[in-house]
């Protein structure tokens, strides 16, 4: 979708806590420390985010409309209702896509050149 | 209550308002799951989850509040309404000047322009159904001379015995009346953030430093009415000031500070220090006066009313005042090296008029987080 194209050229390129988060949220909506996690169990460890900064990224996130904060809540009693649960947008999806192509190029780059090995 | 959350609810207090109100619950929810997660691992790892929330804490709160302050919210006020605006300060200038070189001042040109300003004032606010936001400076400045002007009048009325002194009581009852009714007014209802408290004391305790220095030098004999009019009279004009902005603040939203900003000119513009007055000898002194004309009455409205952004208006009021500080000082100390010259009850007087513009913008704030809808009701201001 070239139109689409043009609307993700302008959210790139993502910074890492950006990209780590709508990766998160690329199989299912998910509320703070959950994406948290995920993105800690990504990195193994490397991409930390304190309430602040995952708060911050996902306040600018949803200005942008890469996420929405979604309605549905689970059952309160198998959870806090302090929780805000948050999903990708078309045009976050877009963006986190163009973004993984963009990614997946520059590694198919460094392998030509051997700077690192084959895909297992 | 866990420790995390305790004290992340402690750091919350540094965050923006808006987004405490938005995102507090679930940061706080967030702060007792990383509690949650370490609670089997030692204290060691507890300690060093507390260091990082603090640390998380203070470095997003500030990057909260930078972003908030960046964040373009306003429509540039067209140049013609901005040299508008800069109409009276330079009147001011060239009228001073004048008197400087040629003894009298040019007070008919400001005769008519306050007849101008009058005459045609409710023409355009008749013919456009709104209030010009260039008018908003001027009229910042009207409001201050008026309470001058009436405290005169009246303290005459009291017959021969009538002076300075009594003028001077009079226009400081007034000034503390406007200003104890239009804060009830504005933010009756509303929680007054405790920031402005503060800075109200600090503004009135601000006048009575010049008096106990004064008495220090030499026996002060003045009657209660004298002493009162002494201590509060700058106060509470700068409190009033204060007070006119924000009425401009409710009713056009977004402009909160040029009607403070129009007395704040004036207040500014009265010292003889921005003139330059007590450097006449310092081959100095007209680029000084050149610079302080342009820093005051032509880059300061142009910057506050074409600025975008919360920091673009806060840079047009706060910068003129601190070089202006700064000068009142650096200027004898070091330039002309006479620190006898610095006097400690215009250094108090500048810094209550400082205090003044904090207040102004701590309200500022605060009524700009009104609800979306309530802002909606309101007239938005046009040219």
């Amino acid at each position: 979708m070239p139109g689409s194209r043009d609307n993700t050229a302008q959210y790139l390129p993502l910074t890492p806590s950006v990209f780590h988060i709508l990766l998160a949220l690329a199989d299912g909506e998910k509320h703070g420390y959950a994406i948290m996690r995920e993105v800690e169990n990504s990195t193994a460890g490397r991409v930390s985010m304190g309430p602040g900064t995952l708060y911050g990224a996902i306040k600018r996130l949803l200005k942008s409309g890469l996420i929405a904060e979604t309605a549905e809540r689970p059952d309160p009693a198998l959870d806090d209702a302090r929780r805000r649960y948050y999903a990708l947008s078309g045009l976050g999806r877009d963006v986190l896509a163009a973004e993984s192509e963009h990614l997946a190029r520059m590694v198919a780059i460094a392998r030509n050149k051997n700077v690192i090995g084959a895909a297992p | 209550m866990k420790t995390a959350e305790r004290l992340y609810r402690v750091l919350l207090h540094l965050y923006p308002a808006d987004h405490r109100e938005t995102y507090g619950q679930a940061m706080l929810q967030h702060a007792q799951d990383l509690e949650r997660d370490v609670r089997d691992k030692g204290r060691l790892a507890a300690a060093a989850l507390y260091l990082k929330l603090v640390g998380d804490g203070i470095a997003n709160a500030g990057r909260e509040h930078w972003a908030a302050l960046r964040a373009s919210n306003f429509d540039p006020v067209p140049w013609p309404a901005v040299l508008m605006a800069a109409v009276p300060g330079l009147y001011m200038a060239l009228s001073r000047r004048h008197a400087d070189l040629f003894g009298p001042a040019l007070n008919v040109l400001g005769v008519v322009y306050i007849a101008l300003f009058a005459l045609v004032l409710p023409i355009m606010v008749w013919r456009r159904r709104c209030f010009p936001v260039w008018a908003l400076l001027p009229l910042g400045m009207l409001a201050w001379a008026l309470t001058f002007m009436a405290g005169t009048s009246l303290s005459s009325l009291a017959g021969p015995v009538a002076g300075p002194d009594l003028s001077m009581a009079v226009t400081t009852i007034l000034n503390g009346m406007l200003a104890v009714g239009i804060f009830y007014t504005l933010l009756r209802g509303d929680r007054i953030p405790k920031s402005a408290l503060v800075v109200m004391a600090l503004i009135l305790l601000s006048g009575l430093l010049p008096l106990v220095h004064l008495s220090q030098r030499a026996p002060v004999n003045l009657r209660p009415h004298e002493i009162l009019a002494a201590a509060l009279f700058e106060p509470l004009q700068a409190l009033m000031l204060v007070a006119v902005g924000l009425t401009a603040a409710r009713r056009y939203n977004i402009l909160a500070l040029p009607a403070v900003f129009g007395g704040y000119m004036l207040l500014f513009g009265d010292s003889d220090y921005l003139w330059g007055s007590p450097y006449r000898d310092w081959p100095g002194l007209p680029l000084y006066m050149a610079g302080m004309v342009f820093l005051f009455f032509v880059l300061a409205p142009a910057g506050l009313l074409r600025a975008k952004t919360d920091l673009g208006r806060a840079t047009a009021v706060f910068a003129p005042a601190i070089v202006f500080l700064v000068g009142r000082v650096a200027v004898p100390a070091f330039v002309l090296g006479e620190a006898a010259r610095i006097y400690p009850g215009e250094i108090v007087f500048s810094g209550t008029i400082l205090l003044s513009l904090v207040l102004g913008w701590i309200l500022y704030r605060h009524i700009g987080r009104a609800p979306i809808e309530e802002r909606l009701e309101r007239p938005q201001p046009v040219l």
